[in-house]
């Protein structure tokens, strides 16, 4: 088969295959490019919340056509990991940008060193489907449930200082606190395990 | 230098179990999509360790006066019931000292203020209650979107 033979085929089968499997505000296939005469990388764009714009690309060789599809999965897990890291860094500039009074009387705002430390976690919990957001007592928590089990992860003040909580209820809860340890608050971020 | 206040008294009348308090949510404390709170959405304000709230009766335009914040997207119900389920009192305190105990402090409460007190809570009542409140608001929806 010729080079554009291959590239055409390549063409509508990797549009076929994104185009479903990707969330349905990520647009048709934008371009289609090639490296050599052996890999193909198809670019898209999608609009993450809020207002967020992420590359999607798509990278397959045509010598593993038959497994473009397999390939467009792994594209929609990659466009969205890059989506929540996307939006996760965007809600830590709007985070730094709070003032003293930003969620009514006596509320405050998020200190540098909070900031700081989640410049460093972010990267690594983007990949897991964590939400966080700031609150009025100037800190910072990650936090979700699992059916009945609720988990907190926040950081507040100079250091900063962490808090972790796995709570089920009642006296079924882990906890533990102290200063910020990165890699003891992304373990629990990402498992929800409070170590010991 | 004026005596510190008397710790954790209340700060106005008891608010009836019926009443349904009416908490501002700010962007940064929603979900990611925008459509429901975080559970730190219903948190204690440190200076004072309560979560402050209008009074059911507020109008939009008093919340926001209560609640001035420049980054809100909606207005979320807090019931009282919920409160006394977590043994936390809530006060309609508009006009009344701030319950802080710096000594000082002048602050005093906005009109149609309401304050869900928090002050004795450790971390874990403070999540649970904070629980509470997102499970309510999620059920009932917001009273008001603001953007």
């Amino acid at each position: 088969m010729s080079a554009s033979a291959w590239q055409q085929r390549a063409g509508a089968v990797a549009t076929l295959a994104v185009a479903p499997l990707l969330p349905a505000r990520i647009p048709a296939v934008e371009s289609i490019s090639w490296s050599g005469r052996t890999k193909v990388v198809i670019e898209s764009t999608m609009t993450s919340s809020p207002g967020q714009t992420v590359n999607v690309f798509v990278t397959g060789r045509v010598e593993y056509l038959d497994h473009l599809l397999a390939r467009a999965i792994d594209a929609r897990h990659v466009a969205e990991t890059r989506t929540r890291k996307d939006t996760m860094m965007s809600r830590l500039t709007a985070i730094a940008e709070l003032r003293d009074g930003w969620a009514g009387p006596g509320s405050e705002a998020i200190a540098r060193d909070v900031v700081t430390a989640l410049e460093q976690v972010i990267p690594r919990v983007a990949d897991v489907p964590r939400e966080y957001g700031a609150r009025a007592d100037g800190s910072v928590a990650f936090e979700w449930r699992e059916e009945r089990k609720s988990f907190t992860a926040l950081l507040e003040g100079a250091g900063p200082e962490m808090f972790l909580l796995a709570d089920e209820g009642g006296e079924d809860f882990a906890e533990a606190e102290g200063a910020f340890d990165l890699d003891a608050f992304v373990r629990f971020v990402r498992t929800g395990i409070v170590d010991a | 230098m004026p005596d510190a206040k008397p710790a954790m008294a209340p700060t106005g009348p008891a608010l009836p179990t019926e009443e349904v308090l009416q908490r501002v949510v700010g962007r940064a404390s929603m979900a990611f999509d925008g459509l429901k709170p975080l559970r730190g959405a219903f948190i204690r304000a440190s200076h004072d360790h309560m979560m402050s709230t209008a009074r059911e009766a507020a109008t939009l335009d008093e919340v926001f006066a209560v609640l001035a914040m420049e980054t809100s997207v909606g207005v979320w119900p807090v019931p009282v019931s919920v409160a006394e389920a977590h043994d936390r009192p809530a006060y309609g305190d508009a006009g009344q000292p701030c319950g802080c105990v710096e000594p000082g402090c002048e602050q005093v409460y906005p009109v149609q203020h309401a304050s869900v007190d928090l002050r004795e809570a450790s971390r874990k009542e403070r999540e649970r209650f904070a629980g509470a409140c997102l499970d309510e608001a999620i059920k009932r929806g917001p009273i008001h979107r603001t953007s």
